[in-house]
């Protein structure tokens, strides 16, 4: 009995794998059917290749090539007939195909958010956000060019559009130790500003960390100058993976209120310069820790005349955790104000943000934001105490290039004791 | 009966050799690159844009297969460590950044591979084993050759 069962357990083990084997059979790879395909005309392109190359040894001789079969597709050429594709695509043409691959690249992204809050006044409306052109060039080995120019909607649901150049940058990359660029670049403060740049469909989230928002959205600290900046990988400890930052650039300021109620600040700012240091370490992969220093001098434009002198440091540290799965950023930063003839103003902000892609598509997110600003800073008129941020949501990925993020989120202000609840949703694309 | 189980696990393992067995796939550089071995934490970098020049001298220049064929799979499996769609992702991410110099060109033949070794001195290019000829060298990888069973591109 027993060994009939043996026999029986044999038997359909058999059946099962050679069926299974089949199936394997044709899902060589995890792409199925495609890659079966992809892979019979990779095998095609090596049997024509192979051919050309035969063809070629007898170009000299006049004659066909011995002992092989006439290739169906080649078979009617004579040896100077042999496809002009196929012979562009080697040697020196397959350097000049490579080459061209490095060309001009053009990347569009844009974003549709409906947004409502409970704001006096406020209704829901839909908003364009900003629309940006991504173009990189690499010119050479060695340099290469980069520029961003968006088009933004002046307001939430004005439906007025203005040009903005947000980075214009020619690199030279010496080696992997020395990188200069020149142009109007992004500042490297903290992570996020150099880590998502303007592409909101690179975010999590719907919208910047209030603190490293841009300061033409109500944003704290300089994320873009106009200078010069020198980057590279440090030659020391490989296994820590350190990389450094300096940059050197000015350029005017024009900063709106932190809630988009329609106020200007205009600030002139004279050449600062900031020092940023980040590792990279081989142990952990998707874990980098860092900071920056950055200094500048600037003029808030108050009465026009007598305006004070504001020197202003913005120290920062980081340290993110990214893989493909989790998401954890935490950055803390300290803005230093220090009124020429009034006094000092210290502003310590953080925020943690953390999200975990749950299905490929699904990926919900989590950020508390905090923020102590003084009373009657010039640079900031429109912040006072403490501010608390909470950003609650999801991500969902219609596929790798469409992504649309439900939201809603709560800024509390200890200071007028304001409670404001957002929620939204937001379409990105890039193409 | 023990014949019989004998048999079976005899079966097993070859099924598991043919269905589930991979083919190494060589890390090749042109004959004259002096370097004959690189790190797996050297060769992740070179492909995340951290490293692009050998310390011999040449600009690194990265050659693999289109999407879908082992090559493919075993650069993402192995070096990159993400999925076909992270793939995609990380590739926009990093032309915004400026970063797409070091982007692996996709090479669809053997013969186009050496063509690349050729025409590029700093090339580095991942190919299957069966298909590696004489105008490959071959670099070992942890100072494990495609043939090792710790060999990490399989």
């Amino acid at each position: 009995m027993r060994k009939r069962k043996l026999d029986y357990l044999c038997f359909f083990l058999v059946i099962f794998l050679a069926i299974s084997q089949q199936l394997f059979a044709q899902q060589p790879t995890s792409s199925g059917n495609a890659s079966t395909d992809t892979q019979a005309l990779l095998d095609r392109i090596q049997q024509l290749e192979k051919r050309v190359q035969e063809l070629e040894a007898h170009a000299g001789q006049g004659t066909a090539p011995s002992g092989t079969q006439a290739d169906s597709t080649l078979g009617a050429a004579s040896s100077t007939q042999v496809s002009p594709d196929l012979v562009a695509l080697t040697g020196s043409g397959l350097k000049e195909a490579v080459e061209k691959n490095t060309g001009l690249q053009i990347r569009g992204f844009g974003q549709v958010t409906y947004l409502a809050d409970d704001l006096k006044g406020d209704r829901p409306s839909y908003y364009a956000g900003n629309f940006t052109l991504l173009m990189t060039s690499q010119l050479s080995d060695k340099l290469s060019a980069i520029s961003e120019l968006a088009i933004d909607e002046e307001g939430y649901g004005s439906a007025r559009f203005s040009p903005v150049l947000e980075r214009a940058v020619l690199q030279y990359e010496h080696n992997d130790y020395l990188k200069i660029a020149a142009g109007r670049y992004f500042t490297s403060i903290g992570y996020y500003n150099t880590a998502f740049y303007n592409a909101d469909w690179a975010q999590t989230t719907t919208r910047r960390p209030v603190m490293a928002a841009f300061q033409d959205d109500g944003g704290l600290m300089p994320m873009q100058r106009n200078g010069v900046s020198i980057s590279g990988r440090l030659p020391v400890s490989e296994n820590l993976g350190l990389h450094y930052v300096a940059e050197i650039g000015g350029g005017d300021i024009d900063r709106s209120d932190i809630l988009g109620l329609g106020y200007d600040f205009q600030m002139q700012a004279r050449t600062g310069f900031n020092f940023a240091m980040f590792a990279r370490p081989r142990a952990v992969n998707g874990l980098q820790v860092g900071g920056s220093f950055y200094h500048d001098t600037e003029i808030p434009y108050i009465t026009g005349s007598g305006d004070p002198l504001v020197r202003q440091n913005v120290s920062s540290a980081y340290m993110v955790y990214n893989r493909s799965n989790w998401e954890v950023l935490n950055e803390a930063y300290l803005i230093q104000h220090h009124v020429t003839g009034f006094r000092d103003f210290n502003i310590p902000t953080f925020y943690t943000q953390i999200s975990h892609r749950l299905t490929p598509a699904w990926r919900p997110y989590f950020r508390f934001s905090y923020l102590n600003a003084g009373q009657n800073d010039p640079m900031l008129p429109d912040l006072a105490g403490h501010m608390t941020g909470i950003e609650a949501g999801a991500r969902y990925n219609f596929s790798e290039w469409v992504g649309l993020k439900l939201e809603y989120s709560r800024m509390q202000m200890a200071q007028t004791k304001t409670n404001i609840n957002f929620g939204g949703s937001q379409l990105v694309f890039t193409f | 009966m023990r014949t019989k189980i004998l048999t079976l696990a005899l079966f097993l393992s070859l099924y598991g050799a043919v269905v589930f067995g991979q083919e190494p796939i060589a890390v090749v550089v042109p004959a004259g690159n002096p370097v004959g071995n690189v790190s797996m934490a050297q060769l992740r970098e070179m492909f995340q844009c951290e490293r692009s020049v050998w310390s011999s001298g040449p600009r690194v220049r990265l050659f693999s297969r289109g999407s879908g064929t082992p090559e493919h799979e075993a650069m993402l499996r192995a070096i990159y460590r993400v999925s076909a769609s992270d793939y995609s992702q990380m590739w926009v991410m990093r032309q915004v950044r400026g970063e797409t110099s070091c982007k692996p060109t996709e090479l669809p033949s053997k013969g186009m591979t050496i063509e690349a070794l050729r025409a590029f001195p700093g090339a580095i290019a991942l190919i299957r084993v069966s298909e590696v000829t004489a105008e490959m060298k071959i670099v070992t990888v942890d100072g494990k050759k495609p043939e090792s069973s710790e060999y990490p591109l399989k």
